[in-house]
């Protein structure tokens, strides 16, 4: 290719990736500016002499990129790492929920491909939310307006307590109540809900002394308005104390006679457990050092 | 510990200083019209070199701003874009030129104390 030909691909590249408002006038200036520049190059123009111009010029996508002013930013830089951890953690989610179901089949078929693939639903619905929320910011349709946040991790909330407290309260009167009236109940239901005798004997009889103590202790924070390292330290206690007892029911034999039953009593209360732990491990980020001293000040 | 600073430190800091003065040296001299080409020659002779593939967009810009007129010419040569201050521009360089002569006093003035 002679010089004027590689210039003009060149331009061509830049002009494909230009507002296609301002495509033929840039092209043209680009085209004259790069001519110039080639004709006060000393000595007579060549391909190799036109390409290293070229290069020192820039990509033709770099040069491109200088004509277009801002752009809509559709994951601002601050969150990119939030959405990159919410769009895996998502898929990861979803595979943990549903393959190993479908890999305890005998052959891998297509149900395992569409759901690996399926998944990816979740990142393409965060990127078209993203881009709805980056159009609505830019049209001043939404504009997000920073306000202080209480970081208190001692302040309670009383309404949130107070309901909270009636709502435990219900629970534990319709728990413990419930292997004395499971026996009426109609139909197959008795059978379906049948405590096992050595359940109530031996490890149910704990959870009423949890509860109480906990309403206790909810009692005593409602009354005292706000959280303290003391009662802080009861609840993880109390908490710990909720997860060894469910531990034990789970792994110390059957809790109702029905297997059905047992079974799915037992993964719900494993779910119980990894909220506890959840809700320990907020508690614990809560009250984490927010400004830290350099160590070599401490 | 204190990291050394890297080796391209320098021309980046002074990348970020000249990208502001760019704007003000390059509407000074557009009070007659120029094209782009003529305009870069203008800025490297006077002591400012400035990259063709940065002045081009910051004239497009400058024009979508209406701090600047265009309009296709051909002289002694190919078709030309020469770019002109417009009213606007004319009021944007003065403004441009007290605020620039008011930060240069000031940081002179800094530099100094420090100095001393």
């Amino acid at each position: 290719m002679n010089p004027s030909e590689i210039i003009d691909s060149y331009v061509l590249d830049v002009m494909a990736r230009v507002p296609s408002k301002h495509r033929h006038d840039i092209g043209l200036e680009l085209r004259g500016v790069l001519k110039d520049m080639l004709a006060e190059r000393s000595g007579a123009p060549d391909a190799a002499m036109t390409l290293a111009m070229l290069k020192e010029f820039g990509a033709p996508e770099i040069t491109a990129a200088r004509y277009h002013q801002g752009g809509l930013v559709i994951i601002p830089a601050d969150q990119s790492r939030a959405f990159i951890t919410y769009a895996l953690g998502g898929v990861l989610l979803q595979w943990v929920f549903t393959l190993p179901a479908l890999l305890r089949g005998d052959t891998l078929d297509i149900r395992v491909l569409s759901t690996l693939l399926g998944a990816l639903w979740w990142p393409g619905f965060m990127v078209v939310a993203a881009i709805i929320a980056a159009w609505l910011k830019q049209a001043h349709l939404y504009a997000p307006q920073w306000r202080p946040r209480a970081i208190d991790p001692d302040r309670i909330n009383k309404t949130m307590l107070a309901a909270g407290l009636a709502a435990s309260s219900i629970g534990a009167i319709a728990m413990t109540s419930f292997p004395a009236f499971a026996g009426s109940l109609p139909g197959v239901l008795p059978q379906v809900f049948a405590f096992d005798p050595e359940f109530l004997r031996e490890r149910a009889m704990f959870a009423p002394v949890l509860w109480l103590s906990g309403f206790v202790l909810d009692w005593t924070l409602y009354s005292a308005g706000r959280n303290s390292k003391r009662l802080y330290r009861l609840d993880v206690a109390l908490q710990f104390g909720w997860i060894a007892l469910l531990t034990w029911w789970i792994v110390g034999g059957k809790i109702f006679t029905a297997s059905a039953t047992d079974e799915a009593t037992k993964f719900w209360l494993g779910v119980v457990i990894a909220l506890i732990l959840g809700t320990l491990a907020y508690g614990l980020w809560q009250r984490r050092a927010r400004f830290r001293v350099p160590a070599n000040m401490a | 510990m204190v990291k050394p600073a890297p080796d391209d430190t320098l021309p980046k800091l002074e990348l970020e200083l000249r990208r502001g003065a760019l704007v003000l040296a390059a509407l000074s001299q557009l009070r007659r019209a120029q094209y782009g080409y003529s305009l870069r020659q203008a800025l490297a002779s006077a002591g400012l070199p400035i990259e063709e593939g940065t002045l081009y967009p910051l004239l497009r810009r400058l024009e979508s701003q209406g701090a600047l007129t265009s309009e296709w010419r051909i002289e002694d040569g190919p078709p030309r874009r020469y770019y002109q201050l417009s009213p606007e521009g004319e009021r944007l360089l003065a403004n441009l030129e007290t605020s620039w002569r008011t930060l240069a006093a000031t940081l002179d003035h800094i530099l100094k104390k420090a100095a001393s």
